[in-house]
């Protein structure tokens, strides 16, 4: 049996949870490009009342480009216009270091985790 | 137009793939294998994915403005030293100098033009053709 390359990505993998007016879209894999449009559709989706807080739970995601990160911007541009509060929870070091270089931790409320975001 | 560095001593391999960003992702995963098999770490293998991520991205939405009659053109060397990888449109080019900052504030919400940014962040080198329709990438291997 052939050995899995460690750099393998897995899709994009994307759950929704809802409580109450809270929504929480946990990413696990690589948000490559194959996959930037159905990451828009879900967060736009999410991005109106009733939801009233929405979190975007990065703890399982290994990769995204700017194309993703673009459409995160674009969701909390969505979400800020209809006084929706937009968090991130978790992001992976390399994820964080991107958020730094892009300056986007500027934009972003980003917690530690899910819970820290909840509280928020 | 100007020619791009030569590295002659490199065992190139090239590729043209339709103006599709699933066609993209073959040739994405078939390079970082090849990054992977040489023994990049993983650090390394990531900045890679992601300038060839952007380069492709840039080439079929803005350089070919998603005309899927266009074709993109990929030639990548990698050995133990490091990994090269060009990356060509069929459009007509832009210059890269007069790409506004993502950063500014009136920049920092727009969803996109963050992609050379981190392109520059992540690799060793990145030069683009004259004309504006080839980049250029390189990653030394630590």
């Amino acid at each position: 049996m052939s050995r899995r390359p460690t750099s393998e990505l897995s899709p994009l993998k994307i759950d929704v949870h809802r409580q109450a007016e809270c929504a929480v879209v946990a990413l696990t894999g690589g948000a490559t490009m194959e996959y930037t449009d159905q990451l828009r559709k879900t967060l736009f989706e999410l991005a109106d009342p009733p939801v009233r807080k929405l979190v975007i739970d990065m703890g399982r995601l290994k990769f995204i480009s700017s194309v993703g990160l673009g459409t995160i911007v674009a969701a909390y541009v969505r979400c800020t216009r209809r006084g929706i509060g937009f968090h991130l929870a978790g992001p992976r070091a390399k994820l964080q270091e991107m958020l730094a270089i892009t300056q986007l931790t500027r934009l972003f409320d980003i917690c530690g985790s899910v819970e820290e975001a909840m509280r928020r | 137009m100007a020619k791009l560095p030569v590295d002659q001593e490199l065992a190139w391999k090239e590729m043209v793939i339709p103006n599709d960003l699933r066609a993209a992702a073959g040739t994405e995963r078939a390079i970082v294998e090849e990054v992977e098999r040489h023994g990049y770490g993983a650090d390394a293998t990531f900045a890679i994915r992601l300038a060839i991520e952007e380069a492709l991205t840039n080439a079929i939405k803005h350089g070919n403005s998603n005309d899927p009659s266009r074709r993109v053109f990929v030639r990548y060397a990698v050995d133990a030293r490091r990994a090269v990888v060009c990356v060509r449109d069929e459009g007509k080019g832009f210059n890269v100098e007069e790409v506004p900052d993502p950063t500014a504030p009136d920049r920092i919400s727009l969803p996109n033009g963050r992609g050379i940014m981190l392109m520059r962040a992540y690799m060793d080198e990145i030069t683009y053709s004259e004309r504006g329709n080839e980049v250029r990438l390189v990653k030394v291997k630590q």
